[in-house]
């Protein structure tokens, strides 16, 4: 697959504070890839030098091919929701996104098409008229997705860009997200590893600007070598149960809870965990145990705790 | 858009002139305009009315011009000019009526408010976008170097647009009520206004510096302010040793600017390109 995005060994300095390190990613064409990490990972300074917004002090930053640089910025390539800027708030929302889509290139005509029908997609079409100073805050982030709907920019980036809104509002840009990766590549940056989790194909994990995980979600998770089967209660005798399960062809360890009622299942082949699924209810079911659910591979919460621990 | 025209000349070109209409629109429709045409207008009003209160004090003899001279008593003001190190161009203007004397008086007693003024409507004109962060909008859809020229072009034009504006009103109450023989004025007017629309680029670009390389806005006015004060000290202490150190700032030519004088215009373009050359030194260097 090709890359959208390639950061090639880039390090970013704030002064004397090394934000990212020796950063290499590669966000594959068509990925809705997720960028998280804990508060100072360097999450917003990669978006900024991905947006064009920040330089890096080293390496290389190349949209779709194009090394970018302050002469050649990703203009016509990437759009972006920045984390804290500010659209001018004595400016109507309309006006606001019609100036922008001109700028992009666009007639009078269009760009008051492309920005009616961007504040439709985020459902602030009835706030058109609003000053910007008038919306609230999650109104104002519509906004800014709003503009990264305008243009024809195959990389979309999102800095948080559910943060502040309210559940319902961050579901349905949720699944605006979905349908605008249809055809694009999305990076988001996010602090809510569910969202990332439900809406990302990949992810990487930052650690004060270290990379400390990369890959498809189902990679980061484990999806394909690890199996947790939960029990609606504990299971009296817990070896019977484990030996039972170690027995079959390609799991590898078995792990009971505490409580013993989850067991974590290693699967050693990852093409074979459809079977080896069936195998272990199966092999559970026989052994009188009352299954509640199985999940396969770790949550992201877990692997951004066992990762960003590691690192530090 | 294609991708692969991202760059090109006439795309760079036309983002120039969206921030530039977009920054001219907004100009035109703020307080500032009017403030900027007010002062103007007052400041040239004021010199205006003092210098026809002097001519009538001295019975008209002080803008009667060289029109009514003797030609010994022309070769001996013109040598003497020279001698005092005013310029060719400018002592022939004056001489050829091409200046008349009150056109001449009311620019240079007006000129010293332009500067000023300038950096009044136009301090926070790239800082207020930086220090908002609104360039994070912006810098994705134009590149940095367009961007830089459009404001520019916006000052400038709506600056000069100002300033045009305050001339027109005050041409036509003169006019209407007698005050000045206006056929010379008119006749020397677009001069004048070519002159003015190189002293306003330059200050244009100086207060666009001043905008790229500080933030937040506050901090532009007060620091481009005393520059603008620090300039003129240094300017009459230099002009003390010499006279050559005391026209080392474009400001300095402005009197030889309304005389057309190449070497002015040359002087005030080439602090122009040093302002606009710097700014987006800057403006490439920052993280925005």
């Amino acid at each position: 697959m090709t890359a959208a995005i390639e950061l090639n060994d880039v390090s970013k300095m704030y002064g004397t504070v090394r934000a990212v390190q020796n950063l290499s990613l590669r966000v594959p064409e068509g990925a809705l890839y997720g960028l998280i990490g804990p508060n100072g990972a360097g999450k917003t300074t990669t978006f900024g030098m991905l947006a064009g917004f920040l330089r890096p002090t080293s390496g290389e930053v190349r949209v779709r091919g194009h090394l970018l640089s302050t002469t050649k910025p990703p203009v016509g390539h990437v759009l972006a929701l920045p984390q804290d800027a500010q659209l001018p708030g004595n400016k109507r929302v309309q006006a606001v996104l019609v100036h922008l889509a001109r700028l992009g290139g666009a007639s009078k005509a269009d760009a008051t098409a492309a920005a009616t029908s961007a504040l439709e997609r985020v459902g602030l079409r009835d706030l058109a008229d609003r000053k910007v100073t008038q919306l609230s805050h999650g109104q104002r982030r519509r906004v800014g997705i709003a503009q990264t709907l305008i243009g024809t920019d195959e990389v979309i980036l999102l800095d948080e860009p559910t943060a502040g809104l309210d559940p319902r509002t961050a579901l349905e840009l949720g699944a605006l997200i979905r349908t605008l990766a249809v055809d694009r590549t999305i990076v988001l940056s996010s602090h809510n590893l569910a969202e990332v989790e439900s809406l990302c194909t990949h992810a990487a994990i930052l650690d004060k600007g270290h990379l400390v995980a990369e890959g498809s979600m189902d990679e980061i998770k484990g999806t394909g070598q690890l199996l947790f089967v939960n029990l609606a209660k504990p299971v009296a005798d817990v070896d019977p149960v484990v030996a039972a399960l170690r027995a079959i062809a390609t799991v590898g360890n078995v792990t009971p809870s505490a409580d013993n009622d989850r067991f974590a299942v290693e699967c050693t082949d990852t093409e074979r965990v459809d079977e080896v699924t069936n195998a272990v209810l199966q092999a559970l079911i026989q052994h009188g145990a009352a299954v509640k659910g199985v999940e396969r591979g770790k949550r992201l919460e877990e692997r951004f705790l066992e990762t960003t621990a590691q690192s530090s | 858009m294609a991708a692969d025209d991202a760059h090109s000349a006439n795309r760079v070109l036309h983002e120039t002139f969206a921030v530039a209409r977009a920054e001219l629109l907004d100009m035109v429709k703020s307080i500032r305009f009017a403030f900027l045409v007010v002062s103007y207008t007052f400041a040239t009003g004021i010199v205006g009315y003092m210098l026809l209160w002097l001519n009538e004090k001295f019975e008209g003899k002080l803008l009667e011009g060289a029109a009514g001279l003797e030609a010994e008593q022309r070769t001996a003001i013109i040598e003497a000019a020279a001698q005092e190190g005013i310029s060719r161009p400018l002592i022939d203007a004056i001489m050829n009526g091409d200046l008349p004397p009150m056109v001449f008086g009311v620019l240079v007693g007006s000129t010293f408010s332009i500067p000023l003024l300038m950096l009044l409507v136009g301090y926070n004109r790239i800082s207020e976008d930086v220090s908002t962060h609104y360039t994070r909008y912006l810098l994705q859809r134009v590149h940095r170097g367009s961007y830089l020229a459009g404001k520019l072009l916006g000052h400038w034009l709506v600056s000069f647009l100002a300033i045009v504006l305050v001339h027109v009103g005050l041409l036509v109450y003169a006019k209407a009520n007698g005050l000045y023989d206006m056929d010379s004025t008119f006749a020397a007017m677009p001069r004048i206004w070519f002159a003015l629309l190189v002293l306003v680029l330059g200050y244009s670009a100086f207060t666009m510096l001043m905008s790229a390389i500080l933030d937040p806005p506050i901090r532009v006015l007060l620091l481009g302010v005393i520059a603008l004060m620090a300039i003129k000290v240094g300017e009459i202490m230099l002009g003390i040793f010499s006279d050559s150190l005391g026209k080392i700032w474009m400001g300095s030519w402005d009197v030889e600017l309304y005389a057309l004088d190449p070497i002015a215009v040359g002087i005030y373009l080439a602090y122009t390109a040093a302002f606009v050359a710097l700014a987006h030194l800057a403006l490439k260097k920052r993280d925005l």
